[in-house]
């Protein structure tokens, strides 16, 4: 595997910016409102930023790739430690949580939950290993 | 798993950067292997060995 500094690193910025720049493209131009041609376009959307991101790892090192394995599998462990808790808890009536009849709010929310927390344990433990790493 | 690179470097005068762009990794991959926190693959010991211009064993050293 071959490092390319600009493929890295730049490819992971045009990902979320071509999902940037195509959420507000959808927002602008289709009609308000939920509907079906909106969420095909949006997973097509994600889908192209997604690929466009993930072929970042074709331009990293096999070390940087280690690295990043290890802080996502260890970094998103947060996740399920900090969400099993909080799930139980309400399940058996231990934690009060404020959700309605309608659960698809709760729903989105913890789905969001997750994945920000999967996403923040990474970016701790890919900080710290990047950190302790960084001296000549 | 010990290694000479750090060595191997200073006597050609190479920085980290340098080394790193003639591997064709990052600089801090160089880092993580002259420290001994990262144990290169055979590809890579092989491009090592190639570019200092020796045998894979005369730079890595198993420890006993």
């Amino acid at each position: 595997m071959r490092y390319s500094k600009l493929g890295y690193l730049g490819l992971p910025v045009a990902g979320v910016s071509l999902f940037a720049v195509g959420v507000a493209a959808l927002s602008q131009f289709l009609p308000a409102g939920p509907s079906g041609t909106k969420a095909i376009l949006l997973c097509l959307v994600a889908a192209a930023a997604a690929s466009l991101a993930l072929a970042s790892y074709r331009h990293a090192d096999e070390i940087i790739l280690g690295r990043q394995k290890t802080s996502w599998f260890w970094g998103s462990l947060i996740a399920p430690i900090i969400g099993l808790p909080i799930v139980v808890g309400y399940c058996w009536n231990l934690l009060p949580l404020p959700i309605g009849p309608d659960p698809r709010p709760a729903f989105a929310l913890g789905f969001t939950f997750l994945l920000l927390v999967q996403g923040l344990g990474f970016i701790v433990l890919r900080s710290i290993g990047h950190l302790r790493n960084r001296s000549e | 798993m010990k290694n000479r690179l750090k060595v191997l470097r200073a006597e050609r005068g190479w920085s980290q950067a340098e080394l790193a762009d003639r591997l064709a990794v990052a600089r801090q991959s160089v880092n993580a292997v002259e420290t001994g926190k990262f144990d290169p693959s055979l590809p890579l010991a092989f491009r090592i060995a190639r570019l200092f211009e020796l045998r894979i064993e005369e730079i890595f050293e198993e420890e006993v």
